[in-house]
């Protein structure tokens, strides 16, 4: 059941609210994950706490900003602030998202929805091959948390998800709490989602918390993680082994002490259903 | 050649965000919930405008504030893969001006806090020191020239902007706004990764300039001798500001050119 893929072990978010407290207690975490547009500065402080960080502890680079889905050209001078940033920090991988972000030279900052079609498998697979020749290693990206479908859709999500990783060979990002939002607000079978994805390609798995307005959930990152994600991520584990994961708080920050007890419960699940795993 | 269907879709998208536009919805299953969309779309960039402007907002007061972010969106939809970037417009658009110093008070706030944003992370230098100084040799000394820290910024405010800036950080009653008798020059600059400022007087801000523009050490007592009353003060007061300079984190090499 395991598949043989690099474990780090498990993570947290570094987020400026917490800078301090990271390079004053060295807190037993066994990684970080870096929004990457964030630390794509000159100087100053973002940097400054980057590398202190580095010192101590692995780092993954988490972007928003590739826009691998849009029919914009590829932004180069992104990618090669992308690999200056990835030169510095050496992160043990990087990743962004199944999605676009903008058109026509206009960024909305936000992931946007793909239609799920041959079309669309082809567009992304082809610009994920060009990134990775452009970076020279392959990236991850991570399934999004959607709130419309398309008319025109030719497949479920986790087919469109196969196919690009497949054609183009890269890795998966499975962000659970997405899994779990996109299937309450498109009514899907979250089960039948983790078994419809290629486990062999997963090599980080994001929990985060999300809003529940009923009708719908929006993926906002300021809750806990909320019960029915963390028995999402169990089954994803029964299914991939472990996972190299990490949660993701982005708002309405609480006391560090309280991300802390999330990994503990997160570590526990991990425990429980793969037993005792050493990072490496 | 023909659009794909994928960027017409996209396109579609992008203009309902920008303009409320309905084209996309002929492609979406539940219509309502492009509002998802639509809403985050602006709360993002407020936010960010919000998060860039913080003591405008607040002397602005939420709904004016509200309505400035709303145009700006409109006129300057982010081009840039960073937020960032997204509001660096929105003093010009305000109707900054600095040369002629003819702009309102919010067109101000928003340049100083701009150019805050600017200091705090501009690139990382290694400053020199007095013990640097001390090794220039005597003949260099006027042709001595300064290499400054890339965070530090001159800006000249005709407005009482500086100590509405802060009063409103500090939660303090902040004064009414009022132009200045005269426009005052204020520097930014970071030192030890904080982000510092402080009005300078006529003397300090002549000499200043001459440095950051690359004039060497006898253009700036030449600088000082045209605002100083007292021609003797002059080699003096320069080898003080010299040595404020360095105190303060602001030079990053001494350079002597023949």
């Amino acid at each position: 059941m395991r598949a043989h893929r690099p474990f780090l072990g498990y993570g947290l978010g570094l987020r400026p609210e917490y800078y301090d407290i990271i390079v004053e207690t060295n807190p037993a975490v066994d990684w970080f994950e870096i929004i990457s547009e964030n630390y794509m500065v000159d100087g100053g402080k973002p940097l400054h706490f980057l590398d202190r960080v580095r010192e101590h502890y692995p780092i993954v680079m988490h972007g928003v900003s590739l826009s691998i889905g849009s029919t914009d050209p590829l932004d180069f001078a992104y990618l090669k602030r992308l690999k200056a940033l990835i030169e510095r920090i050496e992160p043990a991988w990087i990743s962004d998202h199944f999605c676009w972000t903008g058109h026509g030279g206009h960024n909305s900052h936000d992931l946007l929805p793909l239609p799920l079609t041959e079309e669309a498998v082809r567009h992304v697979a082809a610009r994920v091959q060009q990134v990775q020749e452009f970076l020279g290693r392959q990236i991850l990206l991570e399934n999004a948390s959607t709130y419309v479908s398309f008319t025109h859709s030719e497949m479920n999500e986790w087919e469109f998800v196969r196919e690009v990783c497949e054609r183009a060979d890269c890795l998966l990002l499975l962000d659970v709490n997405n899994v779990y939002v996109s299937a309450r607000n498109h009514g899907f079978d979250t089960l039948q989602y983790l078994d419809g994805l290629p486990g062999e390609r997963i090599r980080q798995c994001h929990l985060a918390g999300h809003s529940d307005y009923g009708d719908y959930v929006i993926d906002t990152h300021d809750h806990p993680v909320a019960s029915p994600v963390w028995a999402l991520y169990a089954e994803a584990l029964k299914r991939f082994g472990p996972v190299s994961s990490m949660i993701e708080r982005d708002d309405r920050f609480p006391p560090f002490a309280e991300l802390m007890a999330e990994l503990t419960q997160m570590r526990g699940i991990a425990r429980e259903v793969c037993g005792e795993y050493e990072a490496k | 050649m023909k659009r794909s269907s994928l960027e017409k879709l996209q396109a579609d998208f992008m203009r309902h965000l920008l303009n409320g536009d309905e084209a996309i919805f002929s492609h979406v299953g539940n219509i309502q919930r492009m509002a998802i969309y639509h809403h985050a779309y602006r709360a993002r960039l407020v936010e960010a405008l919000a998060s860039d402007y913080e003591q405008l907002q607040k002397l602005l007061g939420e709904a004016a504030f509200a309505e400035l972010c709303r145009a700006y969106i409109d006129q300057h939809p982010s081009q840039h893969y960073s937020l960032r970037w997204f509001g660096q417009h929105l003093p010009t658009f305000s109707g900054y001006a600095e040369e002629r110093g003819d702009h309102d008070w919010p067109a101000e706030m928003a340049q100083l806090e701009w150019t805050f944003t600017e200091s705090f992370d501009a690139q990382d230098a290694e400053p020199a020191t007095e013990a640097d100084a001390a090794r220039v040799a005597p003949a260099s000394w006027p042709v001595l020239s300064l290499a400054f820290h890339p965070s530090v910024r001159i800006l000249t405010l005709w407005w009482n902007t500086l100590a509405r800036w802060r009063a409103a950080k500090e939660g303090e009653a902040c004064p009414e706004p009022r132009r200045l008798p005269e426009p005052t020059d204020c520097l930014l600059w970071r030192h030890n990764l904080t982000t510092q400022y402080r009005s300078l007087e006529a003397d300090e801000a002549a000499a200043l300039s001459t440095a950051l523009s690359g004039g060497n050490f006898s253009e700036i007592c030449g600088a000082l001798a045209d605002v100083l009353h007292d021609q003797e003060q002059v080699p003096l007061r320069a080898a003080g500001f010299l040595k404020t300079w360095l105190n303060d984190g602001l030079i990053t090499q001494l350079l002597c050119y023949e």
